[in-house]
């Protein structure tokens, strides 16, 4: 397997989890704090190996909670650092997440999603945290989140996710699922990236911006700036401001707009035989496979299938499936949860929109799809 | 993911057994081998939580085009090490597909148009190695040879790659084996 000095082009057989932790190391990441959970546990005990041969710091932590505030104060400190979990985690983690979302810290969070609620099935896959991510900690927050579908998006999409973290100054969430986490598919652990890195030394206060794309600068500790950092509400030199309206409309405002203003930058999504479809899947995920072979199917069939996969959950692609809504008669979202997603997909497509669910802890087969589409046609 | 429209080559091959005799591992060199055949595969297990027992499975799709649905629909081969394992599957093996079972675990019924194999893998590796783990290497070297879809030469590279010579020269032996096995298999007949 190449190694962090050498990317390399060449394919080679690998996990998805082990595809995200390569990825973190290539964006730049040299800090983990995590406690295993299945199905994660395979991107912390990777992330243990290459920190250590990599100069970077790995800590297992005694919980979650404490997992992801050793991030913030290692993110706070300068260096790129993220942690790894699964649903019961994801929900431990999400009151210091809204503090790292007020306090602009940029970190990743790989969120290998398995069959809940509760511990649910600790092995099995699901995709019931996708709402969590957007709106799991309190107050209003903008995070991004980002939802591979291969173990190859395992690492594009982690590196992507530092890079849009670091750019934006917010928590960014790699929403995987256990069926793309523990799939192993052949990989290239290439370099054809440009990483990004917060803007560390600029001028400005560190919690408020006039520039266009609203992200102000970023010292770290030890930089030779007077640095304050709280969670309640701050003015743009950190100063705590409880009391005064404007200040704290301001800063919501302000930290909506960094993901808000910036759709065109974060939202990837991808066609597939739209051109002259009549009905159309619009998923994500593990659930993108499926109905990219039922779109398949079906088109040899002579039905006018198509695909919009999204690799962004939030900001929701707001754009692409309003189009989509007027393109074709019907979309159908399948999905490893209740209709999450089809219920998004209903405020902004004007077409009739179909919820296809399945919460047994296995993946949509295909076949379920075609079925449902001629159902839908009839 | 890919838009392209080719049905091509495609094979998709279900291993089952219990936790603890190597199925998973089975499967992932299984994936390696057809890789190195230089196949696209697709490799997933599906297992309990518990820390050992319960049944394991390992699934493998190998294609010469892209996989969009990377898991097993229905298996083309389905190998069963575990008589739990193989009466949750082999009922509904389509006809005309291969099933290989080890008779040390498994006693087959009626499966019509299936072609179910004896391979008695864990005799034969208890005889030649003094214990029942290097079945699964015996079996994968009987599925090559049996089935051809992946090459016995790429099982052997893949098994070759091990750092640990005595493993290597064992498992080595057993593909030898599986392929012994593979020439005397009687067809189930019951």
């Amino acid at each position: 397997m190449p190694g962090l000095n050498e990317p390399s082009s060449r394919r080679v057989l690998m996990q998805g989890n082990i595809a995200a932790a390569e990825g973190a190391i290539r964006a730049g990441c040299r800090f983990f704090a995590g406690y295993p959970i299945t199905p994660s546990s395979e991107i912390m005990v990777q992330m243990a190996k290459l920190l250590g041969s990599n100069d970077g710091r790995f800590i297992q932590m005694e919980d979650e909670i404490a997992s992801i505030c050793a991030v913030i104060g290692a993110s706070g400190s300068g260096v790129k650092a993220m942690t790894a979990t699964s649903g019961p985690g994801f929900s431990l983690m999400q009151e210091a997440l809204g503090y790292g979302y007020f306090t602009e810290t940029p970190m990743v969070l790989v969120n290998v999603q398995r069959a809940g609620p509760g511990t649910g099935q600790a092995t099995h896959v699901g995709q019931g945290d996708v709402m969590q991510a957007r709106y799991g900690t309190h107050g209003d927050v903008f995070p991004i989140a980002l939802c591979p579908a291969s173990v190859q998006e395992m690492y594009d999409l982690t590196i992507r996710a530092f890079n849009l973290s670091e750019r934006f100054r917010v928590p960014t969430f790699v929403m995987a699922d256990e069926a793309v986490g523990h799939l192993r598919e052949p990989c290239a652990l290439h370099g054809g990236f440009e990483i990004e890195h917060r803007n560390r030394h600029g001028e400005g206060a560190p919690f408020g911006s006039d520039a266009p794309d609203g992200v102000p600068p970023m010292p770290a500790f030890g930089d030779g700036k007077k640095l304050m950092v709280t969670g309640s509400t701050h003015n743009p030199e950190g100063f705590r401001k409880v009391d005064d309206p404007e200040i704290h409309d301001a800063l919501v405002t302000r930290l909506m707009r960094k993901t808000e203003d910036h759709r065109g930058e974060i939202v990837e999504v991808e066609e597939f035989f739209l051109d002259d479809a009549e009905v159309a899947f619009f998923a994500y995920g593990i659930s993108a496979r499926t109905a990219l072979a039922a779109a398949r199917r079906l088109r040899k069939m002579g039905v006018r299938a198509g695909l919009l996969r999204t690799k962004t959950l939030w900001p929701f692609p707001e754009e692409a499936v309003a189009q989509l809504g007027r393109r074709v008669r019907a979309i159908v979202v399948p999905e490893l949860n209740k209709g999450m997603f089809a219920g998004v997909c209903r405020a902004h497509a004007a077409a009739e929109v179909h919820s296809v669910t399945q919460t047994n802890g296995k993946t949509i087969e295909p076949g379920r799809l075609v079925t449902f589409v001629q159902e839908v046609l009839k | 993911m890919s838009e392209q429209m080719t049905k091509s080559w495609r094979r998709q091959v279900r291993i089952g057994g219990e936790a603890g005799q190597g199925v998973i591992l089975a499967g992932v060199m299984l994936a390696e081998v057809a890789a190195e055949d230089g196949r696209e595969v697709a490799q997933s297990a599906r297992y309990g939580a518990a820390v050992r027992g319960g049944d394991a499975t390992a699934d493998v799709v190998m294609a010469d085009g892209p996989i969009d649905y990377p898991h097993v629909e229905e298996p083309d081969i389905l190998i069963t090490l575990s008589q739990p394992t193989y009466d949750q599957y082999a009922p509904k093996q389509k006809a005309g597909t291969v099933l290989l079972y080890d008779p040390f675990f498994v006693v087959p019924k009626k499966c019509e148009g299936v072609r179910q194999l004896a391979i008695p893998a864990t005799d034969a590796a208890i005889r030649e190695f003094g214990k029942g783990t290097g079945a699964n290497i015996v079996i994968l070297g009987a599925l090559a040879a049996l089935t051809g879809v992946v090459t016995t030469k790429s099982l052997q590279k893949v098994i070759g790659k091990n750092p640990k010579r005595r493993f290597r020269e064992n498992n080595l032996g057993a593909i030898d084996i599986g392929a012994h096995l593979a020439g005397q298999a009687k067809e189930a007949t019951s």
